[in-house]
């Protein structure tokens, strides 16, 4: 498949399903905030409602430092919300209140769901380096008892073209090779969320549109949700993306500066 | 919410097993590191088994000396004494005595000696024995009669007996001055059995106690003594006193309640205790010595392995932040350096073994030689390789100790973060 092709497929689908939840729900957020820092430094980042469905793409974009990053974190249980967030996991069958976990400090309980919920492609590579490429895709697998490999990760390793890179050290990889293997990685225990921040801003512009055609039409094969972090507007809309973006706030009624991410009309 | 989400039994079990796989693996393919964190360990390690393995090697060495050599069972008396036949009937009698046998004066127990050749030995030791005398092999012949004797490799040597020295005729030439003329009495002799050096090292001869009573009548004067007149074997019945005795206890232990004895009846004696003290000190000696190095040694050790293990465990951090992201609790991520810690550890002593045996090896060809037969240099049991391990263990955990505390302190969110 082309990276035309495959732009103009994802761009079809995502086109269809914008603006609004097409699966089951999965994530419902209400009045979101999270904050940096302290003294004059803190820096406060909010998200007034957000709500996620499965298979649901959704870019967060903004400038360099206006939160992504931050905002990813919450939404990936590695940063604390502050109190007062409705934050609820509704992709188990029974609601996880997200906020009550992290009221309770239940490490435990937030990494047990990062690990059988959410998938994370790093900026670059994010692999270990001491495993091979079939060892990286089979981490999150492994520690979730799941049998090495099924049809669904023989797909995703052929769709990524990783087969003859499965036993081979990340350090021998391209950077491109590199995030293809990651996105597999983060795919492999078919997460219901995949997590991106700049999959591509490490990669020339043809690659990085190549690689982003593949994450997007992987997680849609895999039926995941995926939320993207990434400064390139003009590409996010040229694909029809749901669009969920930062609009910096120099002070607000604290005196605290800050951003709030809200999702653009469609 | 009752439980998390994605755990399911076996959980715990399963992470563990990974985060043993992850530790290997990471370790693997760091080998060179790993081969250096082994050296590392190993070369502090091998000469401290060395150590260990030649002061049990020295110390068993000296105890068994004391257990299987009967002089240090012997009681000597000291000087001259006057000892009444009475006396040895009492002493034999007694359950921690093992052997008893009439002595001459020190000064009578020694005779010259011509061999064959009739080339002249001077001053040869002569021993008063008899049936059970601990200084002689099992099953030897015992002088029946002053005229037969058993002497000693040593002197059998000197005096150039081959074959074993049986039957060979030699003779003991005793000397005295007399009313001012020097005389000498020459009593022949029959070699009937050779005392192993093992056994009895000096020159000396194994004799019917007659024989020494008879040397010891004819110095005084009392007794004509020619090549003709052949002593009887009752010569020394007629003795009601003998100046001292040859006297051992039953074993080690009988030595000091035996020498005790002896000296509530004024007998001044002496005997191989303070030999049996010295080897106690000197193994409270070494093993304190040993401890002292083993202890510097040990925490060497820890220093090394730990420093470089947090070296490590900071130049992985991202690998950790990735690990946690990816749901491993901080006690596995934590686990890590530990892990690694063990494996390297056991690696070093797996390597500082094979160098302890390679070395106990050459320890006993060059200085095994030096040992009675069946002698080793250097030595250790089964107790010692466990207390090593035990102990390697130990220090492998102490010394990832600032590394597992440098990788809990990781959060998931680093491992987002591309900053590392």
């Amino acid at each position: 498949m082309t990276s035309e092709r495959a732009l103009s497929s994802v761009g079809a689908r995502t086109g269809a399903t914008s603006g609004a939840t097409s699966g089951a729900p999965l994530l419902e957020v209400a009045d979101l905030q999270c904050r940096r820092g302290r003294g004059p430094d803190a820096y406060r980042v909010s998200l007034p409602r957000l709500r996620l469905g499965a298979g649901d793409v959704l870019a967060v974009t903004g400038a360099s430092g206006s939160g992504k990053s931050t905002l990813l974190e919450v939404l990936g249980l590695v940063a604390a919300p502050l109190p007062g967030a409705r934050f609820t996991w509704l992709g188990a069958g029974t609601p996880i209140d997200l906020s009550a976990l992290w009221r309770r400090d239940a490490e435990r309980g937030l990494a047990t769901l990062r690990a059988s919920g959410i998938g994370f492609v790093m900026q670059t590579g994010g692999l270990l380096p001491f495993l091979t490429v079939r060892e990286n895709l089979g981490i999150n697998r492994r520690l979730l008892g799941l049998p090495e490999t099924d049809d669904g990760l023989e797909r995703l390793v052929e769709h990524l073209e990783l087969g003859p890179l499965l036993g081979a050290l990340p350090a021998r990889l391209s950077v491109g090779q590199q995030q293809r293997a990651s996105i597999g990685r983060a795919l492999a225990h078919r997460p219901a969320l995949l997590l991106a921040d700049e999959p591509t801003s490490a990669l020339d512009p043809r690659l990085a549109e190549r690689v982003l055609a593949l994450l997007l039409e992987s997680a849609a094969e895999a039926g995941t949700a995926v939320v993207l972090a990434t400064h390139e507007q003009a590409r996010v809309r040229a694909l029809g993306l749901r669009e969920l973006k930062a609009e910096t706030v120099e002070l607000d009624a604290d005196g605290t500066a800050g951003a709030v991410f809200s999702e653009a009309a469609a | 919410m009752s439980a998390p989400v994605g755990h399911r039994p076996g959980g715990a079990m399963r992470a563990s097993r990974e985060t043993w796989r992850l530790a290997w693996k990471d370790l693997w393919h760091d080998r060179r590191t790993m081969a250096v964190f082994v050296l590392t360990v190993a070369a502090i390690v091998a000469p401290l088994l060395l150590l260990l393995g030649l002061k049990n090697g020295a110390i068993t060495q000296l105890r068994e000396t004391l257990v299987s050599d009967p002089r240090n069972l012997e009681v000597i008396i000291y000087g001259s004494a006057r000892l009444p036949r009475a006396w040895f009937a009492e002493m034999a009698a007694r359950d921690d005595v093992s052997f008893v046998v009439p002595k001459t004066r020190t000064i009578n127990a020694s005779v010259d000696v011509l061999d064959a050749e009739r080339r002249l030995l001077p001053s040869i030791e002569l021993l008063p024995t008899g049936p059970g005398d601990p200084l002689l092999p099992q099953g030897v012949e015992i002088p029946p009669d002053p005229h037969r004797v058993l002497v000693s490799e040593t002197l059998a040597a000197q005096l150039g007996l081959g074959g074993g020295g049986r039957d060979a005729d030699i003779t003991a030439v005793i000397k005295r001055t007399l009313d001012g003329e020097r005389q000498h009495a020459r009593v022949p002799l029959t070699v009937i059995g050779v005392v192993p050096e093992r056994h009895f090292a000096r020159a000396a001869i194994f004799a019917h106690p007659a024989l020494l009573v008879a040397a010891e009548d004819y110095r005084d004067g009392t007794l004509a003594l020619g090549a003709d007149t052949p002593i009887g074997a009752d010569h020394a019945a007629a003795r009601e006193e003998f100046a001292n005795a040859r006297v051992y206890a039953r074993d080690l232990d009988a030595v000091a309640p035996l020498a005790a004895h002896l000296r509530a009846a004024d007998i001044e004696v002496r005997t191989q205790a303070e030999r049996i003290a010295t080897v106690q000190a000197l193994d409270r000696t070494f093993t304190f010595l040993f401890r002292v190095v083993a202890a510097i040694g040990g925490i060497g050790c820890a220093l090394a392995l730990g420093g470089a293990l947090w070296v490590n465990a900071d130049r992985k951090r991202r690998a950790s932040a990735m690990l946690r992201l990816f749901g491993f609790g901080r006690l596995a991520v934590a686990a890590l350096p530990v892990l690694q810690a063990v494996i390297v550890a056991l690696g070093g002593l797996l390597l500082a073994l094979a160098v302890f045996t390679v070395g106990a090896g050459v320890f006993d060809v060059v200085l095994g030689a030096n040992l009675p037969d069946g002698g080793y240099v250097s030595r250790l049991g089964w107790g010692d390789l466990l207390m090593a391990t035990a102990w390697m263990l130990l220090v492998a955990v102490a010394a990832a100790g600032a590394a597992a505390w440098r990788s809990a302190r990781v959060t998931p969110a680093e491992g987002l973060r591309d900053v590392l």
